[in-house]
């Protein structure tokens, strides 16, 4: 085990640090927009060598086959043809978009960036807990980290062997270039008051890429136009976006968005301009959908799965349901429409009126929701008080989109603040941690 | 087959000037099996360049006036040999999963599935297509301005009054809750006024269309311009513009037949 005794004396600032540069997340509670810090623990979480190397194959594989089912999906639907996803599991989706029907992003890329969550079992098995394929967060929390951690105590990473994660940005760099259709390239924010806008800013300023919002981007005889500080118009080849679907063009998507731009999405289908990620690619990373992501795998790759989902039931097949009645307190249920930690219920903490309001709940809406075995993560130790204590955490690992998919060397670890909770999610309040793989 | 002309007149009339207004048309017909264009023209005033695009509910044409206007003409015309070779071939079953799903606009609520049960259990193909339009035809009552863009087909199933928009979302969520694919379809029609809107089913392996509201089989007097899975998919006009300004719409369609006794058509005649 690497010693991180050095390291872990810098914590308290390196949060200061962190808060200075604003490293905040924002979110709604009870409809009241709130910012707060994200904490940090410096004590990373460890990988070694090998088991990043399986973690490796099995994410480059993941991606690979989401990104054929999207194309499939908006194209000629061979995965429906041969029964291997139902229907109603795809065009029902709220992530479906009609408006992607035949759309053909360039170089066929729909994931450019996969925000990967596993975590890892006590016997140090890795689960896929969920794929984030629309605009995934989180790269720059480990990448400032790192950066404040390498200042703070050199000598830990002299001595540790820690592969070094700055690469993120020429990682990004490079998924960008690999599908610029001809023009710079821009990040895309819906602007200083959104929750990742120290994200949006800091990969700008590592990839060299333009921050823009979208009053700064006009859509002109079928290209689209950056327009500079100094009045010159400069065409866009590449936009990282950072705002969602519903928001990016009120003439395709939601009318009433006022940061999107208008028909950006028409030059993209005509393949004028690059959008990453791809608009549409919700309707693959649909909790609903998760549960086929194994058959994808052996369907368009004809590979046998190298990370495994966690056991998950639907409810929608009535031998899943049988066993998701019979053994519903050991179970957790995730209604599939819901995202952030949000929508998830544990069988065992149920009231027996609440037990019985949700089992009448999931016969009613049987495709709404999913059912896992609890895992039995492997807890990281975090320091509270000076004393390391075991916590819950997860793992968002990124894959990035080029002429192969690439799975960046590091990755956010997020870790529940609550020793009674298994959410990890920042929205509810959890941490994060640096992550090294190791390089030896 | 029948040669029709047609024209489509959409004015806009805003309270204060407004500036970089974008717009997308959804008002010229494309080429299908079923339907030859022979000619389409758009003209946007103030002067812009329009670009023609499509997708899969059809043509589209859009563009940007970036000067301050007070008004908005669009002005299209052109001329399209109707029901050709008995309908659009269909794409295959598995491929239609989008038009057997419900959508806001065409889910189905407690006035949807009272409708149901009044039709036969068991009824399907054209038997069940004919009870829907006979059930239609005998209580749905054709008021304009009793419902908006965004009524759903469960609103005006409820109140059994309404537009074509209204008669073609019910008929598609009564379809679509016995898991029979069928479509949303705008166009033009001979001696109407405004643009119409009818619904697409499957007959054969083609797509045939089905006019609730007037009745009747779609046949050679319709223009069709989009299609799609409901009234969403398929706005004629959609805009965004800068300025704080109201707007007053008004919009004309005539469709005539173009054939004339030595077979020319009347575009140049008709034209202003």
């Amino acid at each position: 085990m690497p010693d991180t005794r050095e390291l872990t004396k810098h914590t308290e600032e390196i949060n200061e640090l962190l808060a200075r540069y604003g490293v905040k997340f924002g979110l709604y509670k009870h409809g009241v927009f709130k910012e707060q810090l994200f904490p940090f623990d410096a004590i990373p979480r460890v990988i070694s060598e090998e088991d990043f190397a399986g973690l490796e194959r099995g994410l480059k594989q993941r991606v690979m086959a989401l990104n054929c089912f999207i194309a499939d999906i908006y194209g000629e639907k061979k995965i429906i043809r041969d029964r291997v996803v139902p229907e109603e599991f795809v065009f029902d989706s709220p992530g479906y978009l009609a408006q992607c029907e035949g759309a053909k992003p360039p170089k066929g890329v729909w994931s450019h960036i996969s925000g990967i969550d596993l975590v890892q079992a006590k016997d140090g098995g890795w689960f896929i807990l969920e794929d984030n394929l629309r605009v995934p967060s989180g790269a720059s929390y480990p990448m400032i980290a790192r950066e404040l951690c390498r200042r703070a105590s050199p000598r830990t990473f002299q001595t540790n062997g820690v592969a070094d994660n700055r690469d993120y940005a020429a990682l990004l760099r490079s998924a960008m270039d690999h599908v610029n259709t001809g023009g710079c390239t821009v990040i895309l924010t819906p602007g200083r008051y959104n929750a990742a806008y120290f994200e949006h800013s800091y990969l700008a300023e590592k990839t060299g890429a333009h921050l823009v919002t979208g009053s700064e981007l006009t859509v002109e005889d079928g290209f689209l136009w950056f327009n500079g500080y100094d009045g010159r118009k400069e065409r866009v080849g590449t936009v990282y976006r950072r705002i969602s679907d519903d928001y990016l063009d009120p003439m395709s998507f939601r009318a009433d968005s006022l940061i999107g731009i208008p028909h950006i999405y028409e030059v993209f289908r005509q393949g004028n301009v690059a959008l990453m990620n791809a608009p549409g690619n919700g309707v693959a990373d649909d909790k609903g959908i998760y549960y086929f992501v194994p058959r994808m795998i052996r369907y368009y790759l004809g590979e046998e799965t190298v990370l495994h989902n966690a056991p998950t039931y639907l409810p929608y097949y009535e031998q899943d349901m049988q066993y998701v009645l019979d053994k519903f307190d050991s179970l957790v249920l995730k209604d599939v429409a819901e995202a952030g930690g949000y929508g998830v219920v544990f069988g065992s903490k149920m009231t027996k009126a609440q037990k019985e309001d949700f089992i009448a709940l999931l016969k009613k809406e049987p495709r709404r929701f999913i059912a896992q075995e609890v895992i039995d993560f492997r807890d990281l130790d975090i320091m509270q008080g000076g004393e390391p204590v075991p916590r819950k955490a997860d793992l968002r690992a990124f894959v990035l989109m080029g002429e192969e998919p690439m799975v960046w060397k590091s990755g956010l670890t997020r870790f529940s603040r609550n020793p009674d909770s298994f959410i990890v999610n920042s929205s509810q309040g959890g941490g994060f941690k640096d992550t090294w793989v190791l390089s030896h | 087959m029948r040669r029709l002309a047609f024209s489509f007149r959409l004015r806009l009339d805003f309270s204060a000037p407004v500036q970089k207004h974008h717009y997308t048309l959804r008002c010229l017909p494309t080429d299908a099996p079923h339907q030859r264009v022979l000619s389409a023209l758009l003209r946007v005033e103030p002067e812009s360049r329009a670009i023609t695009s499509a997708d899969a509910c059809g043509r589209f044409d859009f563009g940007c006036i970036v000067p301050a206007h007070t008004g908005f003409e669009a002005l299209a015309e052109g001329c399209v040999l109707s029901a050709l070779e008995g309908g659009e071939p269909a794409a295959p079953d598995w491929q239609l999963g989008p038009y057997r799903m419900f959508t806001p606009l065409t889910a189905p609520g407690p006035s949807i599935r009272r409708l149901n049960d009044e039709l036969a259990a068991g009824a399907q193909g054209d038997g069940l297509t004919d009870e829907i339009m006979e059930l239609l035809r005998r209580r749905f009552v054709y008021l304009p301005g009793s419902t908006h863009a965004l009524t759903t087909a469960e609103e005006a199933a409820a109140a059994m009054r309404g537009v074509c928009q209204d008669e073609s979302h019910i008929m598609i969520s009564l379809l679509r809750l016995r898991g029979v694919p069928c479509r949303y379809a705008v166009g033009y029609m001979l001696g109407e006024g405004s643009t119409h809107a009818w619904v697409e089913l499957l007959r054969a392996g083609r797509w045939i269309g089905l006019d609730p509201t007037n009745h009747r089989a779609v046949g050679d007097e319709y223009i069709r311009v989009s299609v799609g899975r409901d009234a969403g998919d398929c706005p004629v006009n959609r805009g965004v513009f800068f300025g704080g300004a109201s707007q007053a719409s008004e919009s004309a369609v005539r469709v005539w037949d173009a054939q004339t006794p030595d077979g020319s058509t009347e575009m140049g005649r008709e034209r202003k």
